[in-house]
């Protein structure tokens, strides 16, 4: 059966970026003198891993680097290296050119072939002992000897990565080749090295050729041809020996043969039957490791032809697949008494006399679907895993289908409210109504949570920029990672990277000062750069802050003077921090390969802004910079209040609600007849009339009565507080956000819409730029 | 004599749907036509030109309804249960607008059709592909498309950013 791996390309190319990523990740939070096991295990098997994908796509150039990593890495991992900074510079460097191999692969282009043997090499090299007494002795004196081996595939693809591989192994020579391409034939070669190093090549040729394909082993050859010896129970590796003859003459690897009576099974040769009919009560024992077996279609053939008049024989069968097994009893009951068949016992000695442990025919076929079950599946033991890859689509599709669930399910709860009103109510039916609704939050919930992701995706890319680019500039930096496992949206997780970048390439590079000035300073010479993430009410706050020189304020001026922008010397910080956000803005005296264009800046800020987010920033001169990056928690659900506003319904985000009050009339206050004011505990809040707002003149019923009835929301809006007047208060409940520009663009003050449980549409306010809308109309 | 009609639609011949606006008959290209439906409570955008009645929400989708009888200027702008909205697909955006009625569909043959004149009827005639004449009855030939994503309406992003 030939599959079109292609297929899966990109599964493999998804899973070896983030098995590189992994990598990097760990050895970057290594501590290089006493390096942690499971941080090594851990590296070595990302390797591991990306080495086995690419070996079962045949992406050779990933194999040749990774397999050097991977030794590079077994030495380190066995302690028969001791790591060094030097290592981690080289195998960071094989990331890159892996990351790079990696894209290659995924474009369908070849990777520079000069490129790949300088890695290799360079690889090699690291693994040479630089210091004699280094503890990688031993694995040399390790006694090389000569190991045989057979090796036996399904398949005429299976050859051909295999005898390519083989060739490439300076060790192995092949002594045995199968007679025809395509049969099943075992392959003997001959490996000339230590048993690690067998082991190696077992591990490497497990790449080459799915594990499930090939079988390798130890193979005595000076005894194949010599029927008395028979090899059978060879001492080396007596559980695991098959005589070469018998592989010889068997049909294959019935085990993983999809249907292996289409060819014709190969009757044994007469040398050891007669050997198996002279000696009464002998056993042909099946070792029966997890991998091994023999084709169990020739087993009845075989046993009708020999066993016939064997009292007592005694058949050590192999796991047999059920049908074959039902069809294996169904043969042996047929064949007349006293004949046993053996359940298997993978680890008993073969030189065991035979136990006949069932004799009677009867009791054979009840207990032949028994010899099934010790047959461990092979493709499940490492295929299991904790997660699936799901189309980011899918998951959006489903998020809609909840969303138009949850509208649906408060059209039933307001139409049940209804009927109960009318004194129709149904116990029954509000009671499942209420369920309907919580089973709805719930997988509303539910999906909400797939898209969501840990911003650690986000932020492990960090450790190793930070660590080239201090390296690039001669600065020392430490790098504080917080709050990783806070979730974010997936498509905010993918947006973010490249803000964030500019935001902590500019730290490092402006922010952050050198080691001599910044002892000058009386700091210390390393400086400290921490991300950090939160949850801040319904925000996400990410925080980039440096220990740096922070912001100049003389020299953002000077710079916005010159550009022409409308600046003078009074401005508050925060005004002026702002300005280093206009396109082309940069105070970089030279421009560098890591910043200093004024290309970024503008770019972050509309980045941010596009996710719905805002981002601020705090300087202070010789302490350092925060900059501040605050993000809705997700795109698609909201959380909110229904109020209504002169008989509209709007929704205001739960999250930037404080408080909601019936203030008194003496709480109101006007300022120079223009604004009005809100007195709250002592302070005085800015008031805003919704109506004002989102009524034309000629609709608008002013009036301190309609005033004074209505409600007061105290809402936060960058952080600053302000007083919203509405009508009524309607209900808290969560909202799916529909976009508006969808079908229409964008309105100043609304941020999206939603459906509500009537089926109408709902405008969701957009609080900050309602306080904005809000501040411009009095100013004019 | 009809190249301008021609020029703009490769079929000499097609599907129109038929509405009124006052006195006046418009056809529009069918296919540009998703559905009919009745005039529905719409939810009113704040500060929005007074033809945009406001959003709806059309199957989970929120479609705004423009009104093309007050973009027009008609009098008797009233809303019942008869009052008709035509949801439009253009571009890749879902509009309503609101009519006084539909009568029909309209098959014409392009010797049917006349180029348009310069003086139009309500709708500017940079909007009009020409006339259909049917018996006695004339029916003005709208490029739907390019009246609903014109800058005149403001509908659309691309079209409305500040100059």
């Amino acid at each position: 059966m030939q599959i079109d791996l292609s297929q899966f390309f990109d599964i493999f190319f998804e899973e070896a970026e983030e098995h590189l990523a992994t990598l990097e990740s760990v050895l970057l939070a290594l501590d290089i003198d006493a390096p942690d096991a499971e941080a090594l295990n851990a590296i070595f098997r990302a390797a591991h891993s990306i080495k086995g994908g690419a070996g079962t796509f045949g992406f050779t150039d990933l194999i040749n680097v990774t397999h050097q990593l991977e030794t590079l890495l077994d030495a380190v991992r066995k302690h028969t290296l001791q790591l060094t900074p030097s290592h981690i510079d080289t195998i960071l460097a094989a990331t890159d050119a892996l990351q790079d191999i990696l894209n290659n692969c995924r474009q369908g282009v070849a990777t520079d072939p000069v490129l790949i043997q300088e890695m290799e090499a360079r690889l090699r090299a690291e693994l040479l002992p630089k210091d004699v007494s280094s503890a990688a002795i031993p694995v040399l004196q390790e006694e090389a000897r000569t190991h045989h081996f057979s090796i036996a595939t399904d398949g005429q693809l299976a050859w051909e990565a295999l005898l390519q591989r083989l060739t490439a192994e300076p060790r192995a020579k092949i002594t045995g080749f199968p007679v025809e391409p395509d049969a099943k034939d075992p392959l003997c070669i001959e490996f000339l090295g230590t048993d690690s190093e067998f082991a190696d090549l077992c591990d490497s040729l497990a790449f080459v050729v799915p594990p499930s394909a090939i079988r390798l082993e130890h193979a005595p050859p000076p005894l194949v041809d010599d029927a008395n010896s028979w090899g059978l129970f060879h001492e080396e590796t007596p559980a695991v020996s098959v005589p070469p003859s018998v592989l010889d003459d068997e049909d294959g690897w019935g085990l993983f043969e999809d249907d292996a009576p289409s060819t014709p099974p190969v009757v044994p040769s007469p040398v050891p039957i007669t050997e198996m009919e002279e000696d009464d009560g002998w056993g042909l024992f099946e070792a029966v490791p997890a991998r091994s077996t023999t084709s169990n279609t020739t087993l009845p053939v075989t046993l009708s032809e020999t066993t016939e008049d064997d009292e007592g024989f005694g058949f050590f069968t192999p796991v047999p697949q059920p049908p074959s097994a039902t069809s294996l009893a169904t043969a042996m009951a047929e064949e007349g008494d006293g004949f046993g068949l053996f359940v298997p016992v993978p680890l008993a000695p073969p030189v065991a006399p035979p136990v006949p442990v069932v004799s009677a025919p009867q009791v054979v076929a009840p207990t032949a679907p028994r010899t099934t079950a010790p047959t461990p599946t092979r493709q499940g033991n490492n295929a299991e895993s904790a997660t699936i890859r799901v189309n980011v689509e899918k998951v959006d599709q489903l998020l809609d289908l909840v969303g138009e669930l949850v509208i649906t399910q408060s059209m039933l709860a307001q139409c049940a409210a209804q009927l109960e009103q009318q004194g129709v109510g149904n116990d029954i039916l509000l009671a499942g109504i209420k369920q309907l609704e919580r089973n709805t939050r719930d997988l509303q919930e539910s999906v909400m949570s797939v898209r969501m992701m840990p911003i650690a995706s986000v932020f492990n890319r960090f450790p190793r920029l930070v660590r080239d680019l201090a390296g690039k500039l001669g600065k020392q930096v430490e790098l504080h990672l917080e709050g990783e496992s806070t979730e974010l949206d997936k498509a905010f997780i993918e947006k973010l990277a490249d803000p964030m970048t500019h935001l902590v390439r500019n730290s490092l590079d402006h922010g952050i000062e050198s080691p001599e000035k910044r002892r000058l300073s009386g700091k210390s010479p390393i400086g400290h750069l921490t991300l950090r993430a939160s949850h801040q009410g319904g925000n996400i706050v990410i925080e980039i802050r440096d220990d740096g020189a922070g912001l100049n304020r003389e020299r953002i001026l000077a710079k916005a003077i010159e550009r022409g922008l409308p600046v003078h010397e009074g401005m508050p910080d925060t005004e002026v921090w702002n300005l280093i956000f206009e396109a082309g803005f940069s105070t970089a005296a030279e421009v560098s390969d890591i910043s200093g264009r004024g290309v970024g800046m503008d770019v972050v800020r509309r980045n941010i802004q596009e996710m719905g987010g805002s981002i601020m920033i705090e300087s202070v001169a010789g302490v350092g910079s925060t900059i501040t990056l605050r993000l809705p928690l997700t795109l698609a659900i909201l959380d909110g209040m229904s109020i209504r506003v002169n008989g509209e319904v709007y929704v205001l985000p739960l999250t930037c609600i404080i408080e909601s009050l019936q203030a008194q009339p003496s709480q109101y206050k006007t300022l120079a007849k223009q604004g009005e004011v809100l007195q709250v505990r002592g302070q005085y809040l800015p008031l805003i009339r919704l109506a004002d707002i989102f009524l034309t003149q000629t609709e608008h019923p002013t009036g301190s009565a309609s005033l004074q009835q209505g409600l007061c929301m105290i809402v936060e809006a960058e952080k600053e507080m302000v007083a919203l007047q509405v009508d009524e208060l309607l209900g808290q409940q969560q909202v799916v956000i529909k976009n508006l520009e969808t079908n229409y663009r964008r309105v100043s003050g609304v941020s999206g819409a939603t459906i509500m449980g009537d089926g109408r549409v709902a405008l969701i306010l957009d609080v900050p730029a309602v306080v904005r809308m809000a501040k411009n109309r009095s100013r004019a | 004599m009809n190249e301008r009609y021609l020029t703009n639609d490769n079929s000499p011949a097609r599907e129109n749907l038929v509405f009124t606006l006052g006195d006046e008959e418009y056809g529009i290209n069918i296919l540009k036509v998703q559905e009919i439906r009745g005039y529905d409570t719409v939810t009113r955008i704040a500060n929005s030109p007074p033809y945009l009645k406001g959003v709806i929400n059309l199957r989970g989708a929120i479609v705004p309804i423009v009104d093309l009888r007050i973009k027009f200027g008609l009098q008797n702008v009233t809303y019942t249960p008869f009052t008709v909205v035509i949801i439009l697909n253009v571009g890749q955006k879902i509009v309503g607008i609101v009519v006084d009625s539909v009568s029909d569909v309209i098959h014409l043959d392009p010797e049917q059709c006349r180029p348009a004149p310069e003086l139009g009827g309500v709708v500017n005639t940079d909007y009009v592909l020409g006339l259909g004449v049917i018996e006695n009855r004339m029916v003005i030939l709208t490029d739907i498309e390019k009246l609903m994503t014109s800058h005149e309406l403001a509908l659309f992003e691309q079209l409305s950013l500040e100059t």
